[in-house]
């Protein structure tokens, strides 16, 4: 059942080495944060004397203006970027499907009606409307994922309703139909579970996207304060590049390398979902 | 000296840890003009075997044993640059679902024109003048080259195909499946219009379908293809009227008729062997009610006399020919 | 005009017709000249009664209409207009419950043995489904359902079948769950849609005769659209020819195939292959293909084809008359 079709996706996932790579990349984050008050060596808001010392044994990572170790912080900071990342993907998933099934699903009106609404709100520049949205009330963590979500769902809502468009026509759908169930259980046993993974494709690069942004917030000074972030870091960070490299080095490096593993996740479930992808064995005669 | 003449080919499919016998041993041979039917299921091997003949296998795909020889040439030796002058040339190919290769945003005209050009040294003018004649001569209004596949009609866009598959004059074309999307009426035009053609120009035919209706229309000869081997074949005449296999006789029996006695259809049970795990004996023996135990060694092919062969131990056995096999 | 048929009718079609709005597109939405709106007739003016255990096929070439009455029949569409008369009520306008209790009783079985699975359900699941939205029976009780309709529709022994997925069957297999899931509400009518159009010709006749060994042992009601005279022959009893939205020849299907009498039925019917390479055909003469759905001829939409064609014949629509035994033509010549 679920868990043998795990498996099984699990095995053609592994076929591909980049999405593997991604995938230990991923599980390895998670560990850290997971383990960060247990792993990290100093508490990451603990203050000490020494100022902007570079990487050495006591800290491998050296510390910053503040005399904090980086490397503790770096570490914390996964658990920021990785709750931003998994929330902002999920409201955005949660909204766009429900936002995209609708006028795919019912059509006509309904759909002539979503439609001209997505094309509104693409029109409005998200990041600036974040920003506003931020210097008026706050900078929140959670506020800040909850607006970020809601400025992402479009795309989710688009590839949504195409999927579901294409899917209600076939026949399996309309044989169920045909059964007499409900439009909602049409919907989520049919159509959604055949029509789901370029959505979830799309939202593990919307995951990077969304540790992207939090970092561009907190560089630009709209971050929470009271969370330690990689984008907290790099925010002080370029005010002291050329003395103190290794605060923006670290922390730069550990947003790329989690961005760089959530496109790769993406690529790999996209290489399981999709056969044309794999190498062809050739058509068995017919 | 026939046209084309396949001698015992074999054709395997590489796969991880196994081979998939698509051609398993299979002879036939096609003299000029002439009209050869293969009939067989899905699965079958039909269409691997005509992609050799044309050497349009994919990567993994292995000639272990046997030949093909076109005029005299040995095809399988044959290196690809010379293959290459051959196809389209003096074999060319109607696709399954043809229609649906027409490209859709560039004229018919054109594209008929392309594949000309393709092969041979003419101007564009010359080739159009070529591609009109064409079109006239399978039944297609000269009128039409300049209009995109979107305006043209499933026959239509058929007839077009058909026409592409001619312009270098071949010697052989191999048609898969040439009229099964189409519908009957027009089906028929088509089927009508090639026959035409063929005597006009006088080329050899081999014809894939698993429709027997239209083969015993068309061909002059048929061969029965099942799991990779061809177990019955013969000239149509003999071989509708005195299947001499009972999985030939299984096909007959297995479709409605339009015309003619009203009889309870048969089926048969079961489905064809995994083309990576053949039996050792009879391939039909599994699903035939004729089977014995002999049957569990594989069966010669059989001469028959007039040109009609089949592989079953039971071929000539008048008995076979006496039991009702298949439905009540 | 028709003749009502002795008994209550199972299924009563009057007038039927379904029209699909031809779509404009960007500016021509906004130009002031409009013609009117276009329509594709998918289904024009169609009116015919089918009895209890009886298989009434639909027939006609591709665009003839037979896919969208089957569709307008199994309530997967609304007609424009006219009435489906079931049971003493109208399907046309059914809605909510009254529409769901209907959808037990009237099921449909698809071309496609691949599409018409979803390839993410085992066979299980797939017929659990129907029981499931019905609220048929205790888990046990639905668990046996479905084992006893795999093993009515042939596929034995049913636990082998339980847990696969519709790519690991052949197309014969999926066929059969395809009726299995059909047949599991216990219907009383059937709409098969060219149910063995894409399978293997030897494996046709094992769906074919499933079909009417229910209809022997059930009193199952089908009605079998097919653009396969042949199939058309072996397995109804009543026939329609459409083309182009409209009947043209009605009555029993001996009768009709039998002595034709509509020149499109004749001319359907001579090109039809014989599987016989020594017995000739008598061939009529095609004239061009069928016409545009969206461009149909004025009066009778088989003029620009037909070869007895007269005047009238351009200029008004011919109605269903009764030629004698139930036959019906229209045509202007009958």
């Amino acid at each position: 059942m679920a868990a043998s079709k795990l498996v099984s996706f699990l095995r053609t996932y592994k076929q591909n080495d980049m999405a593997v790579l991604g995938l230990v990349i991923l599980g390895f984050s998670c560990a850290l944060a997971v383990l960060a008050p247990v792993i990290s060596p100093y508490d990451p808001f603990e203050q000490t004397n020494k100022l902007f010392s570079p990487p050495n044994l006591e800290h491998p990572f050296g510390t910053d203006n503040l005399g904090r170790d980086v490397l503790s912080r770096v570490v914390w900071g996964t658990r920021v970027s990785l709750l931003f990342g998994f929330g902002v993907a999920g409201i955005s998933l949660a909204l766009g499907i429900v936002l995209g099934a609708i006028p795919g699903y019912f059509g006509g009106l309904v759909d002539d009606l979503f439609s001209r609404f997505f094309e509104i709100y693409l029109m409005i520049p998200t990041l600036v409307l974040i920003i506003l949205i931020i210097s008026i009330f706050g900078t929140n963590l959670f506020f800040i994922m909850i607006i970020v979500g809601v400025t992402l769902w479009p795309s989710n809502a688009r590839i949504t309703r195409a999927q579901v468009l294409a899917l209600k026509s076939r026949a399996f759908v309309q044989a169920s139909v045909g059964s007499g169930a409900s439009h909602l259980r049409v919907i989520f046993t049919h159509i959604l579970p055949n029509g789901i993974y370029p959505v979830i494709v799309n939202s593990t690069l919307q995951m990077g996207n969304a540790i992207l942004t939090e970092a561009s917030l907190s560089f630009l000074g709209l971050g929470d304060v009271n969370q330690v972030s990689w984008g907290q870091i790099l925010y002080v960070a370029q005010f002291h590049v050329k003395t103190a490299w290794w605060m923006a080095v670290f922390s730069g490096f550990a947003i790329m390398m989690l961005v760089l593993c959530f496109n790769l996740v993406g690529d790999g479930i996209n290489f399981v979902m999709n056969p044309r992808l794999r190498r062809r064995t050739g058509d068995a005669g017919s | 000296m026939a046209l084309l003449s396949l001698d015992n080919l074999a054709m395997y499919y590489a796969l991880e840890s196994e081979w998939v016998k698509a051609v398993d041993g299979i002879s036939l041979s096609l003299d000029r003009g002439e009209t050869v039917g293969i009939v067989g299921e899905s699965g079958c091997g039909k269409t691997s075997l005509i992609l050799s003949i044309l050497r349009l296998l994919p990567e993994n795909a292995r000639f272990v044993g046997g030949r093909i020889v076109f005029d005299g040439m040995d095809l399988l030796k044959l290196p690809e640059q010379q293959m290459r002058r051959l196809r389209w040339r003096r074999i060319s190919m109607i696709f399954q679902n043809a229609m649906n290769a027409l490209n859709p945003v560039f004229r018919v005209g054109d594209q008929v024109a392309e594949a000309l050009m393709a092969h041979e040294e003419l101007s564009k003018r010359e080739a159009e003048t070529k591609v009109s004649s064409l079109f006239e001569l399978v039944g297609l209004p000269g009128s039409r080259m300049n209009n995109y596949p979107h305006e043209f009609s499933g026959g239509m866009k058929q007839r077009a195909i058909i026409a592409m598959s001619l312009v270098c004059n071949p010697d052989l074309i191999i048609a898969d499946e040439p009229t099964t999307a189409l519908d009957v009426v027009v089906q028929d035009q088509v089927l009508r219009q090639i026959k035409e053609m063929q005597q006009e120009r006088d080329f050899a035919m081999i014809v894939v379908s698993h429709d027997m209706s239209v083969i015993a229309e068309t061909c002059e000869k048929v061969a029965v293809m099942y799991s990779g081997r061809v177990i019955e074949q013969g000239n149509s005449v003999s071989l509708f009227h005195d299947p001499r296999h009972p999985y030939t006789m299984g096909l007959l029996s297995s479709f409605p008729t339009l015309r003619g006695e009203k009889k309870r259809l048969s089926s048969i049970e079961g489905s064809p062997p995994d083309l990576s795990s053949l039996p050792e004996g009879c391939l039909f023996q599994p699903r035939c009610p004729y089977a014995k135990t002999i049957c569990e060694k594989r069966p010669a092919m059989m001469d028959l006399g007039g040109q009609h062969f089949s592989e079953c131990h039971f071929a000539d056995d008048p008995q076979l020919r006496k039991t009702k096999l298949w439905g009540r | 005009m028709q003749p009502r048929q002795g008994s209550n009718p199972l299924i009563d079609v009057r007038k039927l017709k379904k029209y699909f709005p031809v779509r404009v597109t960007g500016l021509q939405r906004f130009s002031l000249r409009r013609e009117g709106q276009r329509f594709v007739k998918a289904v024009d003016d169609v009116s015919f009664q089918i009895s209890r255990g009886e298989i009434f096929a639909l027939a006609g070439e591709s665009g003839c209409g037979k896919t969208t009455t089957g569709k307008l029949l199994s309530l997967l569409e609304t007609p424009s207009s006219g009435s489906i008369i079931y049971e003493g009520e109208d399907l046309a306008n059914m809605k909510g419950r009254r529409m769901k209790h209907c959808r037990r009783r009237i099921q449909m079985i698809f071309q496609d043995p691949y599409e018409s699975l979803d390839p993410r359900f085992t066979v299980m699941r797939t017929l659990l489904e129907p029981l499931l939205v019905h609220n048929i029976g205790t888990h046990s009780e639905r668990n046996e359902l479905v084992s006893s309709i795999l093993e009515k529709v042939g596929l034995r022994p049913p636990r082998d079948f339980l847990m696969r997925y519709p790519h690991e069957l052949s197309g014969g297999q999926r066929q059969r769950i395809a009726v299995a899931r059909a047949m599991i509400l216990n219907p009383t009518f059937i709409v098969a849609d060219e149910p063995v159009s894409m399978l293997d010709v030897s494996v046709r006749a094992g769906i074919l005769n499933l079909m009417l060994q229910f209809r022997e042992e059930l009193g199952i009601t089908y009605l079998f659209i097919t653009h396969d005279l042949a199939v058309a022959r072996y397995m109804s009893n009543k026939i329609v020819i459409m083309y182009l939205g409209r009947m043209v020849e009605m009555g029993s299907t001996d009768e009709v195939l039998a002595q034709p009498i509509h020149f499109y039925t004749k001319l359907l019917m001579s090109a039809v292959p014989t599987p016989d390479p020594s017995a000739g055909r008598v061939r009529i003469k095609g004239i061009s293909e069928v016409a545009d759905p969206v461009n149909i001829p004025s009066g009778c939409s088989f003029h620009p084809r037909c070869q007895g064609r007269q005047e009238i014949c351009a200029q008004l629509i011919p109605e269903m008359v009764d030629v004698g035994k139930g036959h019906l033509v229209a045509c202007h010549k009958a």
